[in-house]
């Protein structure tokens, strides 16, 4: 099993549509199996959820709120999804 | 800006709005010819045949034209519906709008009345279809967004718009029906460009300020009252100006004296908006100069400029005395305020559909998503810059013309120049938006 050890920060915060989305699906073309994205977003990209499920992509949100609007979008590949929810302590009991 | 209400998988094909965007520009070259030929008498009434002409030429050949292409691409994406034959119904409103636009503009140019009879007929079946059309597919969104809610309201208003003028067009064909011409040539006037138009421009900028400009949202209050308020206003000024020329129960005085109100808080309505559109603007995240700001910078002072000016009660009197065309606010109220609008969004939207297009053909192919392009690779800034350079000498030459009348060829010319470059602007855009598509298939295909 590859080891999820590598994260790709991404800040979409300050971009326009549809840079944002732009943005990290090309970063998602990329992605390797040891790698996850952490995407910094100023609103929830809803539309983006649908795509990642189907390509075969795991997220999780984070809403920071109410210390800032932004929400962090963790992503990884469907088969580490276990690894990053323990990286990122989310994982369920 | 609210991304969770968007729904990306209805939109129709990048064609269905790119031909009502292509024929635009094609009527705002035949309002230039109209200027050219009608010379400088064209801006001494707004009665006479060419100022009609030009009014609607503009107004329904190049505003409404745009105005029908998005809600056509927007709709879907705001309310989550789908249009049923979207291509189909699609081509037949854009060919059918340029037709009745034509022969109505022809029809009032050389006063005929057989070009106007077909030109009501057209428009009945054009507007009546499309806007029942668009409403019957929003009347189950119960929770719509504040934009939705809007445009509602806008649909509701070009209806009022269509049967006003098909009264009034009656009466000007069989003779003399009604005693109310005057204040249904006032309401007609105000329904289509405070009702239709401006509503539309309003509830789309709830949605497309936030979202091409990292501006933060409307405040709640404006999105959810402002709209609503503006109709309702519209609605009361209506019955005030007709009401007491068709009954006789006695109150005139009363009535005629709401009806100021009321003109008066519209106008102080589309104040407040353009202040709060302002604020967003001057509070968006990145300051980066943006040609769409400027445009949407320009228009907001235009609509500024018009209300603060046509508040005061001499502003008539004072424009007479400087010899300035009576014409001068709605002049700038069309060009500057609503054609600037246009193009800060024409600019936005066109590079944002080819995207959006582009990324639905990717699928999930991953290889493909590197061919997606940026939004300058579709319109380059420099070329937004010479656009709003056209634009700027257009809105010069304007005023110039409305000073002094002898300048009228010199505004033909501008806007020859302007919306010659946005058509070839646009049929640039739609050529890379082929190629690239051209290109993804192959790739996909390997």
């Amino acid at each position: 099993m590859v080891n999820l050890n590598s994260k790709i920060a991404l800040d979409v915060s300050e971009l326009s549509a549809p840079e944002p989305m732009r943005t990290i699906l090309l970063q998602l073309s990329e992605l390797t199996e040891e790698q996850y994205l952490q995407v910094v977003h100023r609103k929830e990209p809803t539309p983006l959820y649908k795509k990642l499920t189907d390509m075969g992509f795991f997220y999780h949100t984070e809403m920071n709120k109410p210390v800032t609007t932004f929400v962090t979008i963790s992503i990884c590949r469907q088969s580490q999804a276990n690894q990053l929810q323990q990286l990122l302590g989310v994982l369920p009991e | 800006m609210n991304l969770s209400g968007l729904d990306f998988d209805n939109i129709p094909s990048f064609k269905v709005p790119l031909r009502f965007f292509l024929f635009a520009p094609l009527f705002a070259l035949l309002s230039a010819a109209i200027i050219f030929f009608a010379g400088e008498a064209l801006w001494l009434s707004r009665w006479s045949p060419s100022t009609l002409a030009l009014t609607h030429s503009i107004v329904l050949g190049f505003i409404s034209m745009v105005m029908c292409g998005a809600v056509l691409q927007l709709l879907p994406v705001l309310a989550g519906v789908s249009f049923p034959y979207s291509e189909r119904f699609g081509g037949i409103t854009a060919i059918a709008l340029a037709l009745s636009s034509a022969v109505l503009v022809a029809g009032f140019y050389f006063s005929n009345y057989v070009f106007l009879k077909w030109a009501l007929f057209g428009f009945m079946l054009t507007f009546t279809g499309f806007i029942g059309m668009i409403l019957y597919l929003v009347k189950h969104r119960i929770q719509g967004s504040f934009s939705i809610n809007t445009m509602r309201l806008s649909f509701v208003a070009v209806l009022v718009v269509v049967v006003i003028a098909t009264l009034m067009l009656a009466d000007y064909l069989w003779g003399g029906q009604f005693n109310v011409m005057k204040q249904l040539t006032d309401n007609h006037a105000n329904w289509g460009l405070v009702g239709w138009v401006s509503l539309m421009i309003i509830g789309v900028s709830f949605q497309v300020l936030p979202m091409f400009h990292v501006a933060p949202a409307f405040p709640v209050w404006s999105s959810r009252f402002l709209p609503a308020i503006l109709f309702s206003l519209l609605t009361l000024q209506l019955l005030g100006s007709v009401l007491p020329h068709l009954t006789s129960w006695g109150c005139n005085d009363i009535v005629a004296v709401f009806e100021q109100i009321s003109v008066v808080l519209l106008k102080l309505s589309l104040l407040t908006y353009a202040f709060i559109a302002f604020w967003s603007l001057h509070k968006r995240k990145r300051k980066i100069t943006d040609v769409s700001v400027t445009l949407w910078m320009i228009a907001l002072t235009s609509l500024s400029v018009c209300t603060v000016v046509s508040l005061l009660p001499t502003s008539a009197a004072i424009f007479a005395d400087w010899g300035w065309s009576p014409l001068t606010l709605a002049s700038v109220f069309i060009f500057g305020w609503i054609m600037s609008v246009i193009m800060a969004m024409l600019i936005k939207i066109v590079p944002f559909l080819a995207y959006l297009h582009l990324q639905r053909q990717c699928g999930f192919n991953m290889q493909a998503f590197a061919l997606l392009p940026n939004m300058h690779e579709i319109l380059s800034k420099q070329r937004m810059q010479y656009l709003l350079y056209c634009h700027c000498a257009s809105l010069f030459t304007l005023m110039l013309t409305l000073v002094s009348t002898q300048w009228y060829w010199l505004l033909s010319l501008a806007l020859v120049i302007q919306f010659s470059y946005l058509l070839l602007l646009l049929c640039s855009m739609s050529k890379h938006y082929n190629n690239l598509s051209q290109k993804m298939t192959i790739l996909m295909a390997e």
